[in-house]
């Protein structure tokens, strides 16, 4: 569950007033509205990608803003932002990509042997050919 | 009638206190982005192999330009104090010379403005497609550090390469000089070297590296800084590297100017 309290964001203007909002667990929920008010800016939020001037967030009881700093590496782990933008990092290979989406203590504990075949599997797994693109740059793949 | 007198009043207070303003989260986001990347490097947060790379990209690549560069400060000052000195002072000061204005002064110098055109910009332009490309909000969100991966690195790699470059550019730029005083005047490596020695002091030296060892701090800090507060799309990344680019020549310039009175008395 995700609780959205009291949220309010400005940049020289206010984006946000007062956003009050609850997401249930297993709920799907959609956000419409015209362009400038503030829907990327609410979801980031739930990240801390964006700090709110006033309120607070909730995910799963945890508060994003007002409990522990672990409270958000743990929220970060729950939740998959898919951004607006290419999800790639463009300085980064294949290889470094994709391994980008294990947990920064997870790889450290990992032989890099290990850490090569979860890389490998999942690259498989969305039939890409590893030993052709593993050392690629995203500049270097096929848009397709 | 005294409103024409008082909104320029205003209006005047209202540009300074903006000033202020932005001079100040500046001076704050710099701190903060020191203190990071002092605790990232503390924690052993940053990867031993990124900064191998920042090394090549900013050191090894950076060699042809701060050759070409200090080749032409060494040529230009003999060249000139050859020109000022033939009927005045005997012709070994010209070594003294030149060797005192490239150490002092013209390596570490040159080589910032060179490094502050090659790798500032290249930072600031990297790091602010970054942001408006929302990759650094992809790091945050998979729990990464953005200024352990990119920050610390670039920052550890200009304070250890700017040193580096400021010895190569003096050699080249002396050799250089000595090469154009036996071209130009007939002032033979002994003499060159003689009047070179004469007024030498090895603190020199620890000055001008000294120098070398802010303005490699300086430039990796300001251009990650400017990057990182990118914002708006292409338009915005080519305003931010200009503003950029200014901002660390003008400060490369004022710690130029401080180093005399802090260093030379």
């Amino acid at each position: 569950m995700i609780s959205y309290k009291n949220i309010h964001k400005a940049f020289d203007i206010p984006v946000l007033s007062g956003v009050d909002l609850t997401v249930e667990t297993g709920e799907m929920f959609a956000l419409f509205g015209p362009s400038g008010t503030g829907k990327s800016v609410l979801l980031k939020t739930t990240l801390s990608l964006i700090v709110p001037d006033i309120g607070d967030v909730e995910v799963d009881g945890m508060s994003v803003y007002n409990g522990p700093s672990s409270n958000l590496d743990k929220i970060r782990r729950k939740i998959g932002y898919v951004f607006q933008h290419a999800a790639l990092f463009d300085s980064l290979n294949v290889y470094e990509n994709v391994s980008m989406g294990l947990p920064e203590d997870e790889i450290a504990g990992m032989r890099t042997a290990d850490l090569s075949r979860r890389v490998w599997e999942a690259l498989e797994i969305v039939n890409l050919e590893p030993r052709e693109i593993l050392s690629k740059l995203p500049s270097e793949l096929s848009g397709a | 009638m005294a409103n024409l007198i008082v909104s320029p009043i205003v209006g005047w207070f209202a540009k300074v206190g903006r000033a202020y303003r932005i001079t100040l989260e500046h001076a704050g986001a710099l701190g903060i982005l020191a203190w990071d990347t002092a605790v990232a490097v503390v924690t052993l947060k940053v990867r031993f192999r990124d900064v191998l790379r920042q090394l090549h990209i900013m050191g090894v690549q950076s060699l042809p330009i701060v050759f070409v560069t200090a080749s032409l400060a060494g040529i230009v000052t003999s060249q000139q104090g050859g020109y000022q000195l033939i009927s005045s002072s005997p012709r070994y000061v010209l070594g003294t010379l030149v060797v005192q204005s490239v150490v002092l002064e013209l390596g570490p110098l040159l080589t910032a403005v060179v490094l502050v055109g090659r790798i500032g910009a290249r930072i600031t332009a990297e790091l602010g497609t970054m942001v408006v490309s929302e990759q650094i909000d992809a790091f945050k969100s998979l729990g990464r550090d953005p200024v352990a991966i990119l920050a610390a690195p670039r920052i550890i790699a200009g304070v250890l390469t700017m040193p580096l470059l400021v010895g190569f550019a003096n050699v080249i730029g002396i050799y250089a000089g000595m090469l154009m005083a036996d071209l130009d005047g007939g002032l033979g490596k002994e003499t060159f070297f003689y009047g070179a020695r004469l007024f030498w002091h090895s603190w020199d030296l620890f000055y001008g590296f000294s120098k070398s060892v802010v303005f490699g701090l300086v430039i990796p800090v300001i251009s990650v800084h400017m990057g990182l507060r990118t914002r708006g799309g292409a338009e915005g990344v080519g305003l931010q590297t200009t503003q950029a680019v200014m901002f660390m020549i003008l400060t490369i310039l004022i710690i130029d100017a401080l180093f005399p009175p802090l260093m030379l008395q």
